[in-house]
Formats: C-alpha cells, structure tokens, sequence
C-alpha cells in the first residue's frame, strides 16, 4: 500500500512541475519572440497576443486537471506502474500540441497585423563574442575535477569494503523502506555506482561545452546589452551545470556508502536516509533550475543589466519563423551553426538542415533507447 | 565591432560584410592586428553559406585590409601599405560616376563637398 502511495505522489509530482513549466514557459521567451514567431519588440502587450496567451493557459490547466483527475482514478482503483509512465507520455504530446496551436495563432495574428513589411531585416553579430563565448564566458572546467574525484572516492570506498560484503548485498529500497532490490556479492558491485556517475559527469560535461558552442544571437535594437545579458546567462548555466553533477555524485557516492554497508541505519531512521535526503535533494535541484530559468529568462532576456543605448531604431531582427518546422525544429541548409537558441523554454536545440545536427539529433535518441543496455 | 547585415537590402550580403569591416576598420572598432572571425565561425554567427563570408574575405584580402593566417584566422593589417596606385584609378573612376549621378540629381558642388567633409571627419575623429 505505501508503495502505491509512494509512487502516486511521485509521478503527481512530476505532473505539477512540468505544469509549472509549461505556465512560465511563455514568459522566459526573449522579447522578440512570441510562442516561437518573431514579432516586434513593442507588439508584446498587443490584445491579441494576450488572447494567444490566456488560451494556452486554460488549455494547459484543462489538460493538466483532466489528466490529474485520471492518475487519481488510477490510483484509487487499480495497482498501476506502466500506465503512470504512458500517461506522462501523453501529456508531454499535449503540451507539445497546445504549444503548436499557440504558434500557427501567433503566426496568423502577425500576417494579419503586417509586421515585417516595412522595417529592415537586421541580424547583428559582434566579432569578438565568437571567441569568448566558449572560453572566458562559461565556469573554469575544472570544477568538473571536484566530481572526478568523487567518483575515485566512491571507487576507493567499493575496494575497500568489498571483502566485508554479505553473499547477498541489499542494493534497493522501497518507500516503505523495506528492501526489494538484491546482487549477488560480485565485483560487479563496485561498479554499480561509479558507471551511473561517470555517465552523469560526461552529460553534464557535454551540456557544459554546449553552452559554449550555442550560436550568438544578439537584439538588432541593443547589441551591446544582449551581448552582456547572453554572456551572464551562459556564464549562470554553465555553473548550474557544475553544481547538479556534483549535487547527484554526491548522491551517488552516498547511495554507495549505504550498500557497502559503511553508514548503517536503526530501522526507524533508514526511510529518512535512504528515501527522504535523495529526495530532498532532487528536489533542490528542481528548485534551483526553476528559479534560476524565471531570473535568467531565455539568453538572458531576464536579466537586468543597464541600457547602453536607448536609441529605439527602426530595425527589426530578421524574420527568420520559416527556418522554424512547427515552432520546434531549426532547419536551416545554408546556416553552419550546429546549437541554436530554442524558441520556446529555455536551452539550445540543434540545425536539423545540416548533416551534424541530424546525426546529432539521431545521435541522441538511439543513445536515450539504448541507455538501459548500456547501464545494465 | 558589431556588423549589421541586411537581409532585405538589395545589397548582396557578401558587399555588406565587406562595407561594414572596412568602416570598421576606418572608425577604429578594429584595430591592426585584431583578428576576426574564421570564415565557418562568421557564417554561423550570420547564419549564412560560408561561400558568401569566403567570397568576403577573398576581396578584402585582394584589397590589403586583411592577411589571412592559417593559425590565426583572418587578421586586420597594417593600413599603410593600402594606398596603391591602382586603388587611385578606382577611385576616380567611382566618383566620377557618384558625382556625375549627384550632379544630375542636383547636387551642388558645395553641398557635395560639405558632405565629403562630414564623412572625412567621422573617420579622422576616431
């Protein structure tokens, strides 16, 4: 029953924090942008986008109190695990569509209104971003060094204390805190952790280096300040990067010490270890993530950073919505870019008009299909 | 330096870019010795072919306002080496026609001078 219980409240909780992304989405978008379509800067308050706006909203609460309402049927009808993770599934697609329809909206207000006729098309670079933005721009990367040598420790720890092991090792926990996961006492053991933890560090690495290489895009109106916002913003998310790799190696590492028997709990106090610390602090980095994409906004649009130019210029950025397949996929042949800012959320996508992209994007999902081979 | 490019302008891009390095060079946003961008770097930067940054380059190289460095990149050289007898025909050539069109528009001498001198002033206040 408390397994039930538990797993209800789990998969609840990630329903409500996807619905809290999907509500501040919108509002971390840059300026320019509106459910992914370019429109002028000074349209944003404009009545009919606003409509496009409450529309998505009650469509998003719609949908997400339909599909609460389900997993709480669910919940007290049946024993459900599969149906919970299809369910998710499902409501991802949703969103996925909720947004689309917000975008051909959008579109269709910005042809009726005329935008983009009359102004230029600008798209403004500055020459010397190229060769900061991947060097001095991100978090020195040897804070990366901080969690290898996490993952030696917990290394360390598995030799160590390998010959003290039981024939029979608990390595799994229910929410009931009662054990429901055994090996065999193997070598295997050791590496039981450490393989979790030298994926986790090469993702993280990964997204770090991203941040780097995602193209320039600069607001034709104020180069100079979106230049400075972009430059904080990677700077933020690359440190976010450092600081979750080395919150869930220590995790990691912590798991290892309660399966090699290192710390030992009283039974009264091993669901507040075992389950209520990992959860906290998954939690912390829910939070974090949250709080920092509403201060950051996406490429910084959020930041508060002085105006160095208040000259409003007749320029527009170029439009540039028909690179853009459903509001979602960049494919654009002619553009060498390899990561693009996404238009909606926050975060870099890849140029599917380009063969690296592709491989990429392919890339990516037969490794997501593979994982649990590749971990097992 | 910041470069604005036009995607509507009747101008193709590969003379835009062109222009505006040169403008930079003469206001001073690029000094001798800066480098810029590779040619793959600035097209993802635009987010255009590296064919239309190569054709750049190629003409500012041929003109001796850039050197480009295997290692290094494209570097911005010296401007003293950039006054040629063969640039001095160009110029001629290119107003006589600028000032023949200005003449048929009405322009006066005067006017086209003062002109002339508000342009040479931005450049020489750097």
């Amino acid at each position: 029953m408390i397994n039930d219980i538990g797993n209800f409240i789990y998969i609840f909780c990630i329903f409500v924090i996807i619905f809290a992304f999907q509500i501040i989405k919108p509002k971390l978008a840059r300026k320019e942008i509106y459910f992914g379509i370019r429109i002028p800067e000074n349209e944003r308050n404009n009545t009919f986008l606003k409509k496009v706006y409450y529309s998505y909203l009650i469509l998003n609460t719609i949908t997400f109190v339909v599909f609460t309402t389900i997993i709480i049927y669910i919940f007290l009808n049946y024993y459900a695990s599969i149906e919970y993770t299809l369910l998710l599934l499902l409501y991802l697609l949703c969103t996925l569509i909720i947004y689309f329809f917000s975008n051909r909206k959008t579109f269709k207000i910005k042809q009726t209104q005329c935008w983009n006729t009359e102004k230029k098309q600008i798209v403004a670079i500055d020459t010397k971003f190229s060769k900061e933005k991947s060097t001095k721009t991100l978090v020195s990367p040897w804070w990366f060094l901080v969690s290898v040598f996490m993952i030696l420790f917990t290394f360390h720890i598995g030799f160590k204390y390998y010959d003290l092991l039981p024939e029979i090792v608990p390595t799994h926990w229910d929410f009931a805190g009662e054990v429901n996961g055994y090996m065999r006492k193997s070598p295997k053991i050791i590496y039981a952790m450490p393989k979790f933890q030298i994926f986790f560090l090469i993702l993280f690495f990964t997204l770090y280096k991203i941040i780097g290489w995602g193209k320039q895009q600069l607001n034709t109106s104020n180069p100079h300040q979106s230049k400075e916002k972009n430059k904080r913003f990677r700077y933020i998310w690359s440190g976010y990067m450092v600081f979750a790799v080395t919150m869930i190696n220590l995790l990691l590492f912590y798991i290892n010490l309660i399966i090699f028997q290192v710390v030992q709990f009283s039974d009264k106090s091993i669901i507040i270890m075992i389950l209520i610390l990992p959860i906290t602090l998954i939690a912390i980095l829910v939070a974090v993530f949250l709080a920092l994409s509403i201060y950051t906004g996406q490429g910084g649009s959020r930041l508060k950073i002085k105006d160095t130019e208040a000259t409003p210029s007749k320029m527009l950025d170029r439009n540039d919505d028909k690179y853009w397949r459903f509001g979602i996929f960049y494919i654009n042949k002619e553009d060498p870019t390899i990561f693009i800012e996404k238009r909606f959320g926050l975060g870099w996508t890849v140029n599917l008009g380009r063969p690296p992209g592709i491989i990429l994007a392919v890339g990516v999902i037969v490794l997501i299909l593979l994982l649990p081979y590749i971990l097992n | 330096m910041i470069i604005k490019i036009d995607f509507e302008s009747e101008a193709p891009i590969y003379v835009q870019l062109k222009r505006q390095i040169i403008l930079g060079i003469a206001k001073g946003e690029l000094l001798q010795g800066e480098s810029l961008p590779s040619v793959r770097q600035m097209a993802e930067d635009i987010g255009i072919n590296m064919h239309t940054v190569n054709k750049t380059y190629n003409e500012l190289k041929a003109g001796g306002f850039i050197s480009v460095d295997r290692r290094k990149g494209a570097i911005v050289t010296n401007s003293n080496n950039l006054l040629t007898d063969e640039y001095h025909e160009e110029l001629k050539d290119e107003l006589d026609f600028i000032i023949g069109e200005a003449y048929c528009r009405g322009i006066t001498e005067e006017e086209f001078i003062k002109l002339s001198r508000a342009a040479f002033k931005q450049y020489s206040n750097k």
